[in-house]
């Protein structure tokens, strides 16, 4: 089975109102994810996780069942990959506890979504 | 979230990320002599709690990010000024701090902000503003006592 896990060497993120900006160190790119798709970072985030888990967590998150986001996971997960923001990792050899929602998104699901806003220039600071 | 707004949080990123590999640029001349025209700088997040007078700290103006140096902490407020040119000042809200200015590459060479350099830099900078606030204060008392000593002063009656 293969375990994903954030690209912590060369990628910081920040989340706001919901939604997680992030930077690719080498790159200078940077991105944007939707609520679903920072629902997903955030999982990815606490340690190296399936596809198939994660497609669970996201299910439950939104009150889906899982197959019918499998492919939307499986999709956020190439995209990410191929964008160096997330890696292959080894597993932990245990599927991490299914933590169950204090509050499920029934009806607000939208696909995880990750945009490629740009690259970063050169940052110039002044005092004037 | 649009465009403009990640872009934002990701140039603060940018900033609370930087090292030796990931510099920002300085421009301008406004913090001569410590920091001049296309120096490399790196910043570091800072706690408010850990500022301290005499700090060069970069902080959030709308799109701009001002590098200047605190002459004076308020309650979540922070006054700046320019070392070069200490009869401007600046304010700064809590929240909008993003770092401190902690080591500045010039020619291939870094300069911390431990370093004696910097500290003298720093020195040299405060005691400016401090003399300069003074006289300014010295300047106004007598401006007051002499116009005290003027309406005291009898007046001679037109004849």
């Amino acid at each position: 089975m293969q375990y994903y896990a954030i690209n912590t060497q060369q990628v910081t993120w920040e989340i706001t109102d919901g939604e997680a900006v992030i930077i690719h160190f080498e790159t200078s790119a940077y991105y944007g994810l939707n609520a679903s798709g920072t629902y997903a970072w955030l999982r990815l985030a606490e340690g190296p996780v399936a596809a198939d888990e994660l497609a669970e967590k996201i299910a439950l998150r939104y009150g889906k069942v899982r197959d019918s986001v499998a492919a939307d996971v499986d999709g956020f997960l190439q995209t990410a990959i191929r964008e160096d923001l997330v890696i292959l990792a080894p597993g932990n050899g245990a599927a991490s506890p299914n933590v169950a929602e204090t509050s499920s998104l029934a009806g607000g699901y939208e696909a995880p979504r990750l945009t490629k806003f740009g690259e970063l220039e050169k940052l110039i600071l002044s005092g004037e | 979230m649009d465009r403009s707004q990640a872009l934002r949080i990701a140039q603060d990123l940018q900033i609370q990320h930087s090292d030796v590999n990931r510099t920002l640029y300085f421009h301008g001349e406004s913090m001569l002599p410590l920091l001049r025209e296309a120096d490399e700088i790196i910043v570091k997040p800072v706690a408010w709690a850990d500022i301290r007078i005499g700090d060069v700290i970069t902080y959030r103006l709308d799109d701009k990010y001002p590098t200047r140096r605190v002459v004076r902490k308020l309650n979540g407020w922070l006054e700046l000024r320019c070392d070069n040119w200490p009869e401007r000042r600046f304010y700064a809200d809590q929240s909008a701090v993003l770092g401190r200015v902690v080591a500045r590459g010039r020619d291939g060479r870094w300069v911390g902000c431990g370093e004696a350099v910097w500290k003298r830099a720093a020195l040299l900078a405060l005691l400016r503003f401090y003399a300069r606030a003074a006289f300014g204060r010295a300047l106004r008392m007598y401006s007051q006592a002499r116009e005290k000593l003027r309406r005291a002063a009898p007046r001679t009656s037109a004849m």
